[in-house]
């Protein structure tokens, strides 16, 4: 074997030892990128798909807020709905507000307010659930408590009126209360 | 015919090169060719050696002449071990007709030196080129007389003596030490010189013994043993005749089964690459440089793809965020993207639509209670507690029982499940209770209702 030929070799042998290593690192730094691109590809179809969704979602009526803080129970909104109910804000006598309760095996957690009225009528009673109900904030009238009013004389009066306690019930989403 | 002294600092060899420069002798080839291995004895070291008999892949001894060789006489009391061997080339490269690069020395070792063999690689380069391109694979290179050395030396019966060895009328002249050649001189046919090359070899004094092949002692060696017998009385020469042609083919054959290890293989140095693998090495160095073709270009090639690869991450990357801009406009982008729309949608989720658990309104049952109380009955009612799914309690009076009952039944018509009803006698009339009075209609919004 002549010396031109062992170099040969060992030439061959130093590009192997170069060779087979970037070679390697070729086909690990393929598969890095291959999998970067196809995860990507899953983010953006993922990403397209929740884009759809929020869209629709936006167009949903609101059915609760995203904390306490955005509830609609504001004492604006609850004087609103007395107004849209024709009812004097003489009438109104207390808003009490409940702490704020979890509703069981839900996110969801119950922000009542009580709205407390006296003399009112039942007319103006119905008109002011109604007007809760209609509202766009999710607002609903869950409890009516209906009083005679005390040492009033039925008989001598033309209109009824009474002494009302309206439990008003907002939902406030709380994500964080149980995964869903 | 020339000798060599050569004295260095720290290093004393004697190297005896012999050489006439007359045309080597004919082509001698022993073959078995009942065996599977050959041994081929070649003279004339040139590509008109013809080795189409033997078959491809057959492991062969080149069995060299001595003609041919370098014998050296090695010591150096400074080195223990012996040098390697490409300075050990360089070292004697002085001192012999040859360059280094083209010296395969082998050395056999004895109690305080080295006997070297070597041979110009470029001598036999062109029969070794031969046989590589018939695939004949060489698994040994030795001088031919070393081959039967074992033979030889089972003759010796002196610690230290000369060995004079006649095959086919050519002299080979040996000095040993306890059993092992220490000096190796070939002399060819000029047995004339035969007392000078003992002088050289210091031993003039030595018992001789003379080893003969296949037949009887030349005159020329047989005068001079009678000449040598009659000076040295102490130890007269001995003749034997040992089958020197029939032991190396022998041992030819062992050594190329493997059952056998030759004194000295000159495969080292240029040698060196005589290996089973040497008749396809061209083929596996171009298989080698494939292979590495293959792999730089699949390197390229993973390179390049995993760059497209790269490049389309970064445009799906743009249209995520594009994606992102226009549901959430005016909005930072932010780094998880993905996760900030599923917070999102999740927010979203249950804060519209139908996801969120249904809230009744007491409107349903006032409506239907207001329309279930009979008209044409009279009827006071204190208090009233109502929830979106029963009548939590109800107090009034009624004038009598009948119209207390008329007032329930009537109830029962629009979906209040009332129970037989209790009453009493009141100043006012017939006392009216109902508590826990449950509201079944389907005018309720949903089934489900958090206001237990």
């Amino acid at each position: 074997m002549n010396r031109s030929q062992l170099s040969h070799e060992h030439l061959a042998l130093v590009s192997f030892v170069l060779l087979v290593p970037l070679g390697l690192l070729g086909w690990l730094s393929l598969q890095s990128a291959r999998a970067g691109y196809l995860d990507m590809i899953g983010q953006l179809n993922e990403c397209q798909l929740l884009a759809n969704e929020i869209t629709s979602l936006r167009q949903e009526r609101s059915v609760a807020s995203r904390s306490t803080l955005e509830s609609p129970l504001t004492n604006d909104v609850l004087l609103t709905i007395l107004t849209q109910a024709e009812i004097d804000q003489t009438k109104l006598a207390q808003i009490e507000r409940l702490p704020p309760s979890p509703i069981p095996n839900t996110e969801y957690v119950r922000d009542d307010a009580i709205v407390r009225l006296t003399n009112a009528t039942l007319e103006e009673v119905v008109k002011m659930i109604v007007a809760a109900d209609r509202s766009d904030q999710g607002i609903s009238a869950t409890s009516l408590n209906l009083a005679w009013p005390r040492g009033s004389a039925s008989s001598s009066s033309d209109a009824e009126v009474w002494n009302v306690d309206v439990v008003l019930t907002h939902l406030v989403y709380d994500a964080t209360s149980q995964s869903r | 015919m020339e000798l060599l002294r050569v004295i260095n600092s720290d290093t004393t060899s004697q190297i005896h090169h012999e050489k006439d420069g007359s045309s080597l002798p004919a082509i001698t080839l022993m073959r078995e060719s009942k065996f599977q291995h050959a041994i081929v004895v070649p003279e004339i070291f040139d590509e008109t050696f013809a080795v189409d008999h033997i078959e491809a892949g057959t492991p062969i001894v080149i069995a060299l002449p001595s003609q041919v060789c370098f014998a050296i006489e090695y010591h150096n009391a400074a080195k223990k071990r012996l040098p390697k061997h490409d300075a050990l080339s360089y070292e004697l490269e002085p001192d012999l007709p040859c360059d280094a690069e083209d010296l395969a020395i082998g050395a056999i070792a004895y109690h305080d030196g080295w006997l070297l063999v070597a041979v110009e690689a470029t001598r036999i380069d062109a029969f070794i080129q031969v046989l590589r391109r018939q695939s004949i694979i060489p698994v040994c290179i030795t001088p031919q007389l070393l081959l039967a050395w074992p033979d030889i030396k089972s003759t010796l019966s002196h610690e230290e003596q000369i060995v004079i060895v006649e095959v086919d009328g050519e002299i080979d002249l040996f000095r040993t030490k306890q059993g092992m050649p220490v000096q190796w001189m070939w002399l060819g046919e000029q047995i004339d010189c035969l007392d000078e090359r003992l002088e050289l070899l210091s031993g003039s004094n030595l018992p001789v013994t003379a080893i003969v092949s296949e037949h009887d002692p030349s005159a020329k060696l047989c005068h001079w043993l009678e000449q040598r017998k009659a000076t040295d009385i102490q130890f007269p020469p001995q003749v034997l005749q040992v089958e020197l042609t029939e032991q190396i083919r022998k041992r030819s054959l062992r050594i190329a089964a493997g059952k056998e290890v030759p004194l000295v293989d000159l495969r080292v140095g240029p040698l060196a690459g005589l290996t089973r693998q040497t008749p396809i090495s061209k083929m596996l160095v171009l298989s080698l440089w494939s292979f590495l073709f293959l792999v730089a270009a699949l390197a390229s090639g993973c390179f390049l793809r995993a760059a497209q690869y790269r490049a389309a991450t970064a445009s799906l990357a743009e249209d995520q965020r594009a994606v992102f801009r226009r549901t959430f406009a005016g909005e930072r982008v932010p780094v998880g993207i993905t996760r900030r729309m599923l917070s999102e949608r999740r927010q979203l989720a249950g804060t519209r639509g139908d996801a969120a658990p249904s809230v009744l309104s007491v409107n349903a049952i006032l409506r239907a209670m207001l329309i279930g109380i009979p008209q044409d009955i009279r009827f006071e009612i204190d208090k009233l507690e109502l929830l979106p799914q029963q009548i939590a309690y109800l107090d009034g009076v009624v004038r009598s029982i009948d119209d207390a009952e008329r007032f329930v039944s009537s109830l029962r018509s629009q979906g209040f499940d009332v129970r037989p009803l209790s009453s009493s006698k009141t100043s006012r009339g017939m006392s009216l209770k109902l508590e826990n009075v449950t509201f079944n209609s389907t005018a309720t919004k949903n089934d489900e209702s958090v206001n237990q």
